[in-house]
């Protein structure tokens, strides 16, 4: 086995430059513990501190991510290649399914239409979406949560839902300029109201940090089946209605609740949507 | 002057590749799925082969956006840097010099350690023990990722050697 390189001579410290090294280190450990502590009480300071690196960071994180991407890009397209026929095959025929049920949505569509237009629907409120990039993401086992693109500049503010093309991606938990970050339905802290199964059940949809999130408060008869999809139910007003989240998992009863499936593809996801529903933003009201 | 700033570029290696192991770390590439520490395998790196180039004071800062970043709880990235830092200052003659079989298995020491402090330290502001699966997988890619790092980070460091030579 090769050796390690000895390492270059180190200037030897005087006892001062020691002792005073020795209490910069002992100092840095206890604000990093004094930190930790106060951090659990919940001190904005430190959701403002996170915010504020974020918009610091955003512009590098920026530029880290389009090479790292595209390395990711090369290394998963080349493992794709072999099973490009195959796929394609499958794509054929999933586009012919999906011009059936397009066909269908259309005609669905128009006759939604005329009834409203009959019982003079009203449509409810006026929703805008903010495109943005994930320029972060917390793949460590300690929080689940994505760093974009988009702050309050862009109209980005706490609690609006993020969603991709797939389903729900979580909620943004704090904005700053030009970065925010969004809470992942994966994560421990994630609680969303959603609508179950085809009896559209009502439940929590708990994060866990793991890849699979759980129904929690579920009713005792409810009867879910593998494949159920699952949405939110717009109860707490944070996540619009009918926005698809996943679908019950094959383990459907495990030890902390229904198990299940998210929509999202967590591995592509590159853009997400932020919903805006132009309610109002709760604690710039309160500190007026 | 030139030579001047060429000693410091070299003096800034260390920092800098520590900066941009962070940023690779961080950067949202495999989705959910664990990713290697790579930038605590970069301090245990400097803080054995070059520790005046690695201050306490900027690996702390370095945990601190860490936190921020990763939205982890604030100081306790901080806290595992400085472990790490420290660990590989105090233990560097069992690794610089020693095979590297040597150094690879000090490593998986303080990388192991560093891992309980964060769980430990995690689960102590979440107020619940949380599972170890995760930090565990995280914990194995990081030693499995060592010595590519450490070889890249000595091709660095020849380079920065000769420069300032």
């Amino acid at each position: 086995m090769q050796e390690q390189r000895a390492g270059p001579e180190v200037k030897a410290e005087t006892p001062v430059q020691a002792t005073l090294r020795r209490a910069v280190f002992a100092l840095l450990v206890t604000v990093s513990l004094g930190a930790l502590v106060i951090g659990k009480a919940e001190v904005y300071v430190f959701d403002w501190a996170k915010s504020a690196v974020g918009d610091l960071l955003a512009p590098v994180l920026h530029a880290v991510t389009v090479p790292v991407r595209a390395a990711r890009d090369i290394g998963s397209n080349i493992g794709r290649v072999a099973a490009l026929t195959e796929e394609n095959s499958g794509l054929r025929a999933e586009n012919a399914r999906l011009r059936q049920w397009q066909a269908l949505a259309r005609r669905l569509d128009g006759q939604n239409r005329e009834l409203r237009r009959l019982l003079r629907f009203d449509p409810g409120e006026e929703v805008r979406t903010v495109a943005a990039r994930a320029i972060a993401d917390t793949g460590g086992p300690y929080a689940r949560s994505l760093l974009i693109d988009a702050g309050s500049r862009q109209g980005v503010r706490p609690d609006q839902a993020a969603v991709s093309g797939d389903g729900l991606v979580g909620r943004v938990m704090s904005a700053g300029v030009r970065s925010a970050r969004v809470l992942l339905i994966t994560d421990r802290r994630s609680h969303v109201p959603v609508l179950a199964g085809p009896d559209r059940v009502h439940a929590i949809l708990v994060g866990d940090n793991g890849a699979r999130p759980h129904l929690r408060f579920l009713p005792r008869n409810a009867a879910l089946a593998p494949g159920d999809i699952v949405v939110t139910s717009g109860r707490g007003g944070v996540f619009p209605p009918g926005l698809p989240v996943g679908d019950v998992g094959a383990a459907v009863k495990s030890a902390g609740g229904v198990e299940i499936v998210p929509h999202v593809d967590w591995t592509r996801l590159e853009f997400v949507r932020v919903i805006d529903r132009g309610a109002p933003d709760v604690v710039a009201l309160a500190e007026e | 002057m030139l030579a001047h700033l060429d000693r410091a570029a070299c003096a800034a290696v260390p920092a800098a590749s520590i900066v941009v192991l962070l940023l690779i770390s961080l950067a949202p590439w495999i989705g959910d799925r664990a990713t290697p520490a790579l930038a605590v395998a970069a301090v245990h790196y400097w803080a054995g082969r070059r520790p005046d180039l690695v201050p306490a004071p900027f690996v702390f800062a370095v945990g601190l956006a860490h936190d921020s970043v990763a939205d982890a709880p604030f100081g306790l990235m901080a806290l595992v840097y400085l472990f790490v830092l420290g660990a590989a200052r105090s233990q560097r003659f069992l690794s610089v010099g020693q095979p590297f079989a040597a150094g690879w298995a000090v490593f998986a020491v303080v990388a192991f350690a560093a891992s309980a402090i964060a769980w430990a330290g995690a689960s102590f502001y979440y107020g619940a023990a949380l599972p170890v699966g995760a930090p565990a997988v995280v914990l194995l890619l990081t030693v499995l990722v060592y010595p590519a790092v450490a070889g890249a980070l000595a091709v660095l460091d020849t380079a920065a050697l000769k420069r300032s030579g």
